[in-house]
């Protein structure tokens, strides 16, 4: 512990020496204050011609050292004119508000390989500060991005530690293989998931770029768009110390399932000959399993810097603990950040990033929400019966999903995981002539994951089962620890150079070539084993105490490498008209041969109307920008890399080893596994982008709006299935299909004047898009939203439940149309076609009425129909920040509309299929005699109606919602009152509190993580959102 | 600094080191090996690889494991007149045990397109190896060898395909280009089986020439015996009674003098056995067969698939056949032979409390992870060629010599022999014989059922649907105390079985798909 303690007190010290190197003295002292007297904090001061300067503290204040008397000093702001004032002991500068606040389109934004003024931007980027931020929980940076940019659908899967997002920026262009966005931390290629290692505190700002004319540049993996993370560096002239601290509490909102009696009555609706169970207790199992969970989170950094040094450090820690009462589970993780950048002459700048990280967690068992909300209430939490352990778990229905949660959540509590990593780059700049600066940048980004877990000896039955506990085969299972561990090693080796050139003050040039290589390696192993020596002893759940058979052990190791060749020209005439063109020469191992290479240009252009003398009169319209792009990127996202070698599987481990010979033993064998298409190549997406940022009324209101086509063509498509009849097994990888999204996006806002005392930003974003099946497949078939083996769902349905033609819409329900429930026989046979015959000859009263669409007579597959779909109409974020006298409050909300969800989850939640719990109060909803209701059919025993087992419209519910997902009051002490510090702030965070909608399932927000994306959309008794509210202090040095 | 300086001093280096960056990427760079993947070409290079290449196309036979192949090829089993689901505890036996006659077997149904993939596999591995073989660094011999091994196979996985599909996309190489195969008719499927099989009879050696260590591959009269099989559902009667009587005048095979031990896993490559698929319990791996423990009592450790119908062992008693019954049927509450215990019994959990006897393991005999079994399974035995033979002798009217080779069956279970039968009786004798000698093995019952015809109507037409005769005795004539308890499997069963429909499997849908409609879908699905 002492140790512990010392470590991490050097730590902090080897972090404050870094910093304070760069640091030096001061001697002019000053404050800066807009024309009403208010503090301007964050205003640059520099002395004039020369790099000395520093910034302004919150309070307006600043210190400035080595300055000669009589120099002048320029100090400045964004939004305020820039002003000169001489250098004396003591300087009070007073900033002017601009007359036209175009402060927005000066600000700089990462479009890849370099930084330009917004103004220059013609591709699509939307940009999130760091600041708007501050103060929301750091568990994942993926939900708090939620709503605050169009055309960014972010939807969170599953309330489980670590939390997952899917991210969509624009829609997706593949059916089978990931379509997340990769993420660039200061030029760091994190991969299509490294969100997970961004520490929210760090960041300075975050860049999206939205279309392939903007994200072409880098190139492969780019093709689901692009989040470019800026981290805050030192500022000029100043050292200070920011540290942040929260403590809060997550929790869910309990659905309400129905007690023992309602279940009891329910069950006997569904079999007259169902048995209350002797032992029936009348078990909450949602009170039994869940709780609310603290959340603490604490972050300190120290950031200063001179004209030759500037550095920033920081460490940030999280721990959440697990939502259930049982199983231990928590996640907690530390992030460090050291960026250090050295400008020793102007020629030159070196610098490198480190950004280590450790996280840890325990998972809660075998075990998630859904048996908690499926689970008998009749069952019992424990139940002591000889030879039984609190593992064991039972069931009286006899179904996997309806048994005990708080068994298989328990056995969490021997398992942990531990993964450490560092991101790191480290670069050279060289300013050769004046404008050209060439850059060389290394970086590595690796990590280690390691875990372990132990599952003790339990029962999994029915409780009434007859058990020979002198039997061992009547066990369930044995013992047994696993051990996993995996490494990964990637590094990106990038050279740029720069050129920028300007002719006659109205021609501007800018140059930039790059090469870029990158590997990527990784390996792991696994083992796991029955029977410890001590089962009754924890010091021995580890694999070397194992004394049983191994259950099963493996490993492996891939590598993979990436190169390209691009550049980018960027031309403007007077900063009205702009072009700009990429072009960008892809190379992977993953193709073959001459197929590694391909070459993807794109452009853009702009043009800032209210440059042109005709619209100067026109003074409401302070800024219009027309923007238009095309761009192609390349994907070689492939979910197996081996694409192009023909190869064999051995199995020496596995069931089919055939045995052969007297006594018998194992013979190895080879079966063909895949075979090869050396033709495999780079798969093409093609975006097509027109735009507009415009800002009116003194650039109070501000409205831009995108209208785009995207296009994926030669899709990467694993042949799961192959040509059985041709010999060609499933798993080869072909270019087939296209899939098109087109949708449009906009953001209206309106903000305060800049020397308004209560200042207010409101804005808006509103987005729209529709993914398109243009071709698929070997053939052109449809494409039939199955999903085999999860959750039985194709099965509990009898067949598919989503459609995907070519040339429409992907994945829209398709079902029979329910028209009625039966009230009575009469109507059953009221039921028939033209000549008399019972279209529902097997339906009792109580079933569902279902539309003979074609007229044949017969409810059958061709009586399916397009039913909705789950692609929203319309996205919309909405983002609210007020400030007045100190206090800051924010609101940011998202939501969807005009979809469906398909709530497969009713089925059990309504009708207790299965025997699973129902929604307290569902039993007054169902069918209970002629005239109850339309609704919902009788409670019938599985299986006893076929026509019941239909994928119908009863499945389908109106998905609308909308969710202020966050709220923050803050209150900042005045800087007066706290002379010794910088700023003083606390606050209240609260997430996800209010969800608008009418969608009768838990919860209408769905992404399924193990479903393809064209059968997405299922509740299969979704998480409830996770709610959480805390409480923090910010204090500034 | 001028600039002409800057120059000198940063520009060469700066050149220098991004051209070595790019020349040091180059092509080889994208070149990197895929760690623990074998490339067929450089895999194949001695004999012991050649032969596990061989080995691989066996390993189709059984399935590749419960749930890919081996549980449907039970569940086909189920669907006859002489199984159940059985499972009445999880929620799927009615789809099980009745697979062929409900709305659940539509061309969207895993299993369907389970079995159908794991047999395509088998035969796309035995032409693999028809075409790398030639070539291999091995004897002239092996390959010869070989090569009969995977044509037989081969025949094995078409014959299989062809009786559960009906016509087959029927290819014998390796086809390189994308075009689309249509299905070819049923009797082009039987003439390629009947042409593998009669070149793998003439290549493959006699039981008595393999070494030891290769007991269980493929032999000449494994070859005869599935060819005898293939003539008689082909109604070739005459080739199937030269051929089934070429392997009994051998005088390789013959009966094991007690019944049960055919199913001991003490007995394996018996006297009895043509062909069998080898299954021992590697202690560190999870070798062995499960589908044994899928069918035991859940109150002895397994699933409770595949239950057995009373109306199978009404026919046992029928016939006063006691031996079989009880090396068949495995009676919850009956005494266990050769254990000193009774089968525990849960009525609740099984749609009829009558367990497979034939995978039954004694406690004592149990091992292997996860239920696999070291219990060998018999594909073609000696029996089941006697009963061939009597059968084709019979429609080609040679009774005596029939009523010898049925009689051969019977004497070995106690039973009194046939006399005096010709013609329908004569056949039905036979048949009712097949179905009591062979219950619950390798498909037979639910082969016969869709083979047999009497008075020209397919048995399995007078069995199933709303008036056939089995269905009848589960809904209103079965006094048995289990199977008329209310069930969660229907017992119901085959009351929705329509004629010309439900004798075959449907196509998987996505390989109709795949095709573009070149390969068709069976009759009414």
């Amino acid at each position: 512990m002492r140790n512990k303690i010392l470590k991490q007190v050097s730590l902090i010290c080897i972090f404050c020496c870094m910093v304070i190197i760069s640091w030096a003295q001061m001697i002019v002292k000053g404050t800066v204050r807009s024309a009403n007297g208010e503090a301007v904090s964050g205003a640059s001061i520099l002395q004039k011609g020369q790099k000395k300067g520093t910034s302004s503290n919150a309070d307006g204040s600043f210190t400035l050292s080595g300055i000669s008397a009589g120099a002048m000093l320029e100090i400045s702001y964004i939004g305020f004119e820039t002003t000169n004032i001489a250098a004396a002991a003591t300087v009070d500068a007073v900033l002017v508000p601009k007359a036209n606040q175009l402060a927005d389109v000066e600000i700089v934004v990462d479009k890849g390989y370099g930084k330009t003024k917004r103004n220059a931007v013609t591709s699509v980027i939307s940009s999130v500060k760091g600041s708007d931020l501050a103060g929301m929980p750091n568990t994942n940076l993926g939900s708090v991005l939620q709503g605050r940019a169009s055309g960014v659908q972010i939807s969170n899967s599953g309330g489980a530690n670590p939390p997952t997002q899917k991210i969509l920026i624009r829609g997706f262009t593949s059916l089978q293989n990931s379509t997340d966005p990769l993420v660039i931390m200061d030029g760091i290629n994190l991969g299509r998931s490294g969100l997970n290692f961004v520490n929210l505190a760090d960041i300075e700002n975050i860049d999206i770029l939205k279309d392939a004319s903007g994200a072409a540049i880098y190139g492969s993996d780019a093709s689901g768009g692009v989040i470019i993370i800026t981290t805050k560096k030192g500022k000029l002239g100043r050292f200070q110390t920011d540290a942040d601290v929260s403590y809060g509490s997550a929790f869910y909102k309990d659905p309400k399932m129905a007690g023992a009696d309602e279940y009891i009555a329910v069950q006997k609706r569904r079999n007259p000959a169902y048995v209350v169970p002797a032992n029936a207790a009348n078990t909450n199992w949602w009170k039994e399993s869940v709780k609310s969970a603290n959340q603490i989170n604490a972050n300190i950094s120290f950031s200063g810097g001179t004209e030759k040094l500037n550095s920033f450090a920081s460490l940030g820690y999280t721990k959440s603990d697990g939502n259930y009462t049982v199983g231990g589970a928590y996640w907690q993780k530390v992030l460090a950040r050291v960026n250090f950048d050295f400008t020793p002459n102007k020629y030159l700048k070196v610098g490198f990033n480190l950004n280590p990280r450790f996280e840890n967690w325990v998972n809660a068992g075998q075990g998630d929400l859904m048996p908690v909300m499926r689970t008998e209430p009749t069952l019992p939490v424990f139940v002591s019966r000889p030879d039984y352990n609190q593992f064991s778990q039972f069931s009286q229905t006899g179904i996997d999903r309806n048994s005990n949660p708080i068994a298989a959540l328990s056995r969490g509590i021997y398992n942990k995981n531990y993964a450490v990593g560092i991101i790191g780059a480290t670069y050279l700049d060289i300013t050769l002539i004046k404008n050209l600066h060439v850059r060389s940048q290394m970086n590595i980004n690796t990590g280690q994951g390691y875990s372990a877990g132990y599952t003790p000896r339990y029962y999994n039955g029915n409780l009434d089962r007859n058990f020979d506990p002198t039997d061992p085969s009547s066990l369930n299972k044995s013992d047994n620890a696993y051990n996993n561990s995996n490494h990964t090693f990637n590094w990106i080796w990038t050279q740029t150079a720069n050129y920028s050139y300007r002719l006659k003050d109205a021609h501007s040039f800018n140059l930039l070539a790059g090469y870029e290589s990158r590997k990527e390696y990784s390996l792991g192993n696994s083992a796991s084993r029955f029977k410890s020596q001590d089962p009754t002893n924890a010091d021995y759940y580890y694999l070397n105490y194992m004394q049983g058979d191994f259950i099963s052990t493996g490993g492996y190791e891939s590598q993979d490498t990436w190169g390209a060749i691009f550049g980018r020209l960027n031309y403007n005439y007077k900063e009205k008209y702009f072009i700009e063109g990429n072009a960008r020469r892809d190379a992977s191992s993953r193709f073959y041969s001459d197929n590694k290479y391909a070459l993807f240009p794109s452009g853009s252009i702009g043009w800032i109307v209210t440059k042109e003398k005709f619209l100067s009169s026109l003074k409401q319209l302070n800024y219009l920008k027309l923007r238009a792009g095309y761009g192609e990127i390349g994907n070689s996202s492939l979910n197996d890399p081996a694409s192009y070698l023909n190869f064999l599987s051995p199995s020496f481990n596995s069931v089919n080893t055939v045995n052969f010979g007297n006594p018998r033993i194992g013979s190895p064998i080879y079966v063909v596994a895949r075979p090869s298409n050396p033709k495999l190549k780079w798969e093409r997406d093609i975006d097509q982008n027109i735009g507009f940022d415009s800002y009116w009324f003194e650039s109070r209101l501000y409205v831009n709006a995108e209208l785009y086509k995207r296009k994926a063509k030669d899709l990467l498509f694993t042949d799961y299935v192959g040509r059985e009849e041709l010999g060609i097994p499933g798993g080869q990888k072909l270019n087939l299909g296209q899939i098109s999204n087109k949708g449009w996006e906009a953001t209206v806002g309106f903000k305060s004047k800049q020397s308004n005392q209560l200042k207010y930003d409101l804005s808006a974003n509103f987005s729209h898009n529709t993914p398109y099946l243009d071709s698929y497949g070997l053939t052109g078939e449809p494409v039939l939203g199955n999903a085999q083996g999860y959750y039985r769902l194709t099965e509990e349905l009898q067949g598919p439940y989503t459609k995907s033609e070519v040339g429409q819409e992907i994945g829209r329900y398709w079902g029979y149309q329910k028209v009625k429930v039966f009230q009575n026989q009469t109507e059953i046979n009221a039921y028939t076609d033209k000549s008399g015959n019972l279209i529902q000859p097997n339906a009792k009263p109580g079933d569902f009425k279902y539309q003979d669409t074609n007229g044949d007579g017969v409810i059958d597959d061709k009586d399916r129909v397009y039913m909705g779909s789950r692609n929203p109409k319309l996205e919309v974020g909405l983002n609210i920040r007020i400030e007045y006298k100190g206090f800051d409050f924010a609101m940011s909300g998202y939501g969807r509309f005009g979809h469906n969800v398909m709530w497969f989850a009713k089925k059990f939640n309504y009708q207790g299929a299965l025997g699973a719990n129902i929604f307290a109060g569902a039993s007054s909803k169902a069918w209970s005699g002629e005239g109850s209701t339309d609704a919902n059919p009788a409670y019938v025993k599985d299986g006893a109606s076929p026509d019941l087992l239909r994928f119908s419209s009863w499945f389908l519910e109106k998905g609308d919602y909308f969710r202020i997902n966050n709220l923050q009051l803050g209150y900042t002490i005045p800087a007066h009152l706290i002379p010794k510090m910088r700023k003083l702030r606390v606050y209240v965070n609260a997430q996800n509190m209010i969800t608008f909608t009418r969608y009768p399932g838990i919860n209408p927000e769905i992404y399924n993580a193990d479903l393809p994306i064209n059968a997405n959309g299922v509740d299969i008794s979704q998480y409830p959102v996770k709610k959480t509210i805390i409480v923090g202090l910010s204090i500034g040095l | 600094m001028k600039i002409s300086q800057i120059k000198n001093k940063f520009l060469l280096p700066v050149l220098t080191m991004l051209l070595i960056a790019t020349a040091g990427c180059k092509k080889e760079f994208f070149d990197k090996k895929l760690y623990g993947i074998q490339d067929q070409l450089a895999t194949i290079k001695d004999e012991t690889s050649a032969l596990a290449l061989t080995n691989g196309c066996y390993a189709f036979v059984d399935g590749t494991d419960w749930y890919s192949g081996r549980f449907e090829r039970m569940m086909l089993e189920c669907s006859s007149d002489d199984g159940w689901g059985g499972n009445d505890y999880q929620d799927r036996p009615t789809e099980i045990g009745s697979m062929g006659f409900t709305n659940a077997l539509n061309p969207d149904n895993g299993y369907a397109q389970s079995l159908f993939d794991n047999l395509y596999q088998g035969v796309r591995n035995c032409n693999n190896l028809m075409v790398v073989m030639p070539n291999a660094p091995v004897t002239e011999a092996l390959k010869k060898r070989t090569i009969a091994e995977a044509k037989f196979l081969r025949a094995y996985y078409y014959f299989e395909l062809v009786k559960n599909y009906g016509d087959c996309v029927l290819y014998t190489n390796l086809p390189t280009s994308a075009n689309l195969i249509p299905r070819s008719p049923a009797k082009d499927v039987y003439a390629q089986i009947v042409k593998d099989l009669k070149e793998a009879s003439s290549d493959l050696p006699e039981v008595d020439v393999y070494a030891a260590a290769d007991k269980g591959r493929a032999t000449k009269g494994a070859a005869l015996g599935l060819l005898s099989r293939a003539y008689l559902f082909m109604e070739d009667y005459a080739n199937a009674e030269t051929t089934a009587q070429s392997i009994i005048q051998s005088n390789k095979y013959d009966l094991l003098p007690n019944y049960g031990d055919l199913w001991s896993i003490n007995n394996p490559w018996s006297k009895e056995s043509l062909f069998e698929i080898g299954y021992f319990p590697d202690t560190k791996f999870s070798t062995g067969v499960r589908a044994t423990t899928m069918t035991w009592a859940t109150s002895d450790g397994g699933w409770g698939w595949f239950g057995l119908t009373s109306d199978l062992e009404n026919a046992f008693k029928a016939e006063g056949d006691d031996v079989r019954r009880k090396n068949t049927i495995l009676k919850e509450g009956d005494a266990v032979e050769g254990e000193n215990r009774t089968y525990p019994a849960y009525n609740g959990q099984h749609t009829s409390g009558r367990h497979f006897r034939k995978f039954y393991v004694p406690i004592a005999d149990r091992g292997g992870l996860y239920g696999n079994q070291p219990l060998n399974q018999i594909i073609v035995r000696f029996a089941e060629t006697l009963l061939i033979y009597a059968e084709a002798a019979a429609f080609n009217g040679k009774n005596p010599e029939a009523l010898v080779a049925l009689n051969r069956v019977r004497a070995r279970v106690g039973l009194v022999p046939k006399t005096g039968l010709s013609g329908d009786a004569l056949k039905l004798a036979i048949w009712n014989e097949r179905r009591l000698e062979l219950a619950g093995e390798r498909t037979y019952r639910w082969d016969d059922i869709r083979r047999i015809k009497i008075n020209g109507k397919k048995l399995i037409a007078s069995l199933m649907g709303p008036n056939g005769s089995f269905v009848k005795y589960n809904t209103t004539l079965s006094t048995d105390p289990v199977e008329t308890k209310p069930h969660r499997e229907s017992t119901s069963k085959g009351t929705e079985f329509k004629e010309g429909k439900n004798e075959l499997w449907p196509i998987p849908r996505t390989v109709i798909q795949a095709s573009n409609g070149t390969v068709t879908q069976n009759n009414g699905y």
